[in-house]
């Protein structure tokens, strides 16, 4: 995981293991104590879990109550095939974010 | 290991010996009559135990289970018999895991003889190369991955019409932490069909999120074409994880490949039984979990002390009362009986919470049967009834020694060899029940056999022999029978390794009698022998008749009293050794002064002028024990005397009564009991 202070790119992890997913949940906490958004870049979720998942719904929720950005940055089709299979095809459309 | 994780190691112990009962009970009902329900309950076991053993680091026990898992699975899915042979090879993959649970819960390491046996035997008939069987599901072992391999490898051939159901799933909070991801349970329903999920739940704030636990959890359609076995597969997978229920929306297809009709499974001529031709059972829904809490024994024992307590409180109220006009102070005595009545029931309470099923105990004696089958050569079937009975705690770990020497004994003495059965014109096979129901405050188990019964006239010789018993004394059958009680007896001409070490059945009787309860025998001969153990349900409170003699309170357990009395003097025999005996309905009944017993001064002598209480102790004659006069009856709490004293015959304990005084509660075993030799004297002299 990493990224720049200014705009924040985290880099997911490959397995949503409990580790990483604990580990996602501190630094999700830290970017929104500094009041920076954040995109996720998804790309190499190799094997997603409804704890990972989880976790970046409720960073989305967070990040939206504080009005900051939150997105997911060219999601992996391993990734996109779990939001789907939990039912939330649509939440992950709207999390979507374009690179610039 | 942190203190955390050895408490939780702990708890699944506990919970391993829970499984392995209920394992062994669900091969006992397979060896009756195989049930879907009685195969998927043993699978579901062995399925928890793997799981558990292998998070705990119990890699030997894992790896068992692994194997015993595997073959569960063909049998549930029909690809292996379900004869004679497997059930003998599940009731020994039953026995290694108890062995093993044992073994991690003392810390000891007993012979692997009989898990490489049993072992070796799984892994033949699962059909498991050696490289197979001993992959162990070690720290990184993944439940899911198996899980879904065997999904995926499910024949097509089991496909049945497409069937909509409708489904529901709720992960628990251990779920994850288990290694088993929603996620992935969704995705093998995805691989059986159309499944369509909508998700509900709120997701706590991001810094409260647990990543251990989901919050979330699915309702939806699946429509399938896979039969509703794949489902069940599904539930026995997540197991007590997370609730998933499945209903099916379309009636089902008229046959289901893993459901044959009953008429199918009537009509298979062959003695063995097909796992697939079990009987097809009615759908009933899965009894809902009922929320359960694990409670130090401590704390328990802290909770009946205090419930002691408050009985004595009662009780001591209750007599200050006594004193008071019930007409003026009538809310006074109305407000006393409505605490008494709060307190038996806080005292009830207290006692269901200590009481356990005694399934507990019975399901070990599959096992004993089955070994002692083997060791002597006697085939042997045990029926066991009401094992749901529940008893005091204490008392379950207690029963299973006196138990297993009563089995022992029965097998050994009682049940006949093939040929000496098929020379009484009995079943070749010998039958033994072992039942329980609660009556009232007490407990009745029973062991019962369809032997040759108690050979009396051996007893009787036996007992002669050792001196426990005058020559030509004159004794009842009942009271040749009980002679097997006495210390030190048997009949046993050789010591075998099943029993005639004559030290079982009076330590039987001890054991039962230290537990507040008795046991009796009937046996008939060529008929066979039944032993009863009655037992209270509560060894902390008894209920007691509070007497006087001289200025000393004695309780009389109110169970063991058939009748009180004054005696007219016409009632009174004088004996030729200048006792005195009751003639009471055709019965001369030795009378026991308990100021005489005990040493009390200043009591009543005079018989005609005391109270003479009838009681038949446990196995033993009617006797009248004399006291001044009755107090009344009370709810009494047990004390042990031995704890704070020593040990004295015919005293089972001590108690503190309403008036705050201490008393003796009365062991009437001990208290009436005469040796042979004493026995025959009054007898004789009666009859003379």
């Amino acid at each position: 995981m990493g990224g720049d202070a200014a705009n924040a790119t985290i880099e997911l992890p490959s397995t949503g293991d409990a580790i990483t997913v604990a580990a996602l949940k501190t630094e999700l906490l830290e970017r929104l104590a500094a009041g920076e958004g954040v995109r996720l870049d998804a790309r190499h979720v190799a094997e997603p879990s409804a704890a990972l998942i989880q976790m970046i719904e409720a960073g989305a929720a967070a990040f939206a109550d504080k009005t900051l950005p939150f997105g997911l940055l060219d999601p992996s089709d391993a990734l996109c095939g779990a939001y789907e299979t939990l039912g939330l095809f649509t939440a992950l459309m709207s999390r979507i974010v374009m690179e610039m | 290991m942190s203190a955390e994780d050895q408490e939780l190691r702990q708890i699944f112990l506990l919970e391993c010996e829970e499984l392995v009962t209920l394992a062994e009970s669900s091969v006992e009902t397979l060896r009756a009559a195989p049930t879907e329900d009685a195969i998927h309950a043993l699978f579901r076991a062995v399925h928890s135990v793997k799981g558990g053993a292998g998070a705990f680091g119990l890699d030997l026990m894992a790896s068992f289970a692994h194997v015993f898992e595997t073959y569960m699975d063909l049998l549930r899915k029909g690809k292996a018999e379900l004869d004679d042979a497997a059930v003998d090879l599940l009731f020994d993959g039953v026995d290694v895991l108890r062995q093993l649970s044992d073994e991690a819960r003392d810390g000891e390491k007993a012979s692997t003889q009989r898990y490489d046996a049993a072992l070796a035997a799984l892994r033949a008939a699962a059909g498991l190369d050696d490289d197979a069987a001993a992959k162990p599901p070690a720290a990184d072992f993944d439940p899911m991955a198996e899980f879904e391999a065997q999904m995926a490898a499910a024949p097509a051939a089991a496909e049945v019409p497409r069937r909509k159901y409708k489904i529901r799933f709720v992960p628990g909070p251990k779920m994850l932490e288990a290694g088993i991801d929603p996620l992935r349970i969704l995705g093998v329903l995805k691989t059986l069909g159309d499944l369509q999920v909508e998700i509900a739940g709120q997701l706590p704030p991001l810094a409260d999120l647990d990543p251990m636990v989901c919050a979330w959890s699915w309702t939806g359609t699946l429509e399938t074409a896979a039969p509703q076995a794949d489902l069940d597969d599904v539930r026995d997978m997540i197991d007590d994880l997370a609730v998933f229920e499945f209903e099916a929306e379309t009636p089902p297809p008229e046959s289901e490949p893993e459901k044959p009709a009953a008429a199918a499974a009537a009509a298979a001529p062959a003695p063995k039984k097909q796992a697939a031709a079990v009987a097809a059972e009615p759908a009933k829904p899965r009894d809902k979990p009922v929320a359960t809490v694990r409670v130090d024994v401590p704390k328990l024992e802290r909770l009946g002390n205090m419930v002691g307590e408050l009985i004595i409180t009662q009780a001591f109220l209750a007599r200050q009362a006594s004193g008071l006009d019930p007409e003026t102070h009538r809310p006074l005595f109305r407000a006393l009986d409505e605490m008494g009545q709060h307190i038996r029931e806080v005292a009830d309470a207290a006692t269901s919470i200590r009481a356990q099923p005694l399934k507990a105990v019975f399901s070990r004696f599959g096992a004993l049967v089955r070994d002692l089958e083997k060791t002597t050569g006697k085939r042997i079937r045990l029926e066991i009834v009401g094992d749901h009975t529940e008893i005091d705690k204490t008392v379950v770990e207690r029963l299973s020694e006196p138990l297993t020497h009563l089995i022992r004994n029965s097998i050994d003495h009682g049940i006949e060899n093939a040929e000496g059965r098929a020379a009484a014109g009995k079943d070749p096979v010998g039958q033994l029940r072992l039942s329980a129901e609660q009556r009232g405050a007490q407990v009745v188990i029973e062991l019962a056999d369809d032997g040759k019964g108690i050979n009396r006239e051996r007893v009787l010789a036996k007992a002669v022999e050792r001196e426990l018993v005058s020559p030509g004394a004159m004794l009842s059958d009942q009271e040749i029978d009980e002679l097997i009680f006495l210390p030190g007896f048997s009949t046993a001409d050789q010591v075998t390794s099943v029993s005639g070490r004559g030290v079982g059945m009076d330590a039987v009787r001890q054991v039962i009698e230290e537990m507040g309860g008795n046991v009796a025998l009937v046996s008939r001969p060529g008929e066979g022998t039944t032993f009863s153990l009655t037992l209270p349900l509560s060894l902390a409170i008894l209920d007691a008749m509070v007497t006087l003699v001289g200025r000393q309170n004695y309780l009389v357990p109110i169970s063991a009293i058939i009748d009180c009395l004054r005696p007219e003097a016409s009632a009174l025999v004088r004996m030729d050794d200048h006792s005195t005996m009751l003639a009471w309905r055709g019965q001369i009944l030795r009378i026991l002064p308990l100021a005489t017993e005990f040493g009390v001064a200043g009591a009543e002598s005079d018989p005609t002028r005391a109270i003479l209480i009838l009681v038949k102790p446990s196995g033993g004659e009617t006797v009248a024990i004399q006291v001044d006069d009755l107090i009344g009856q009370e709810p009494v709490v047990v004390k042990s005397l031995e704890r704070n004293y020593r040990k004295v015959r015919g005293v089972s304990g001590a108690t503190i009564l309403g008036d705050g005084r201490p008393a003796l509660i009365l062991d009437l075993s001990s208290l009436t009991a005469v040796d042979g030799r004493n026995r025959r004297m009054p007898r004789a002299a009666a009859e003379g």
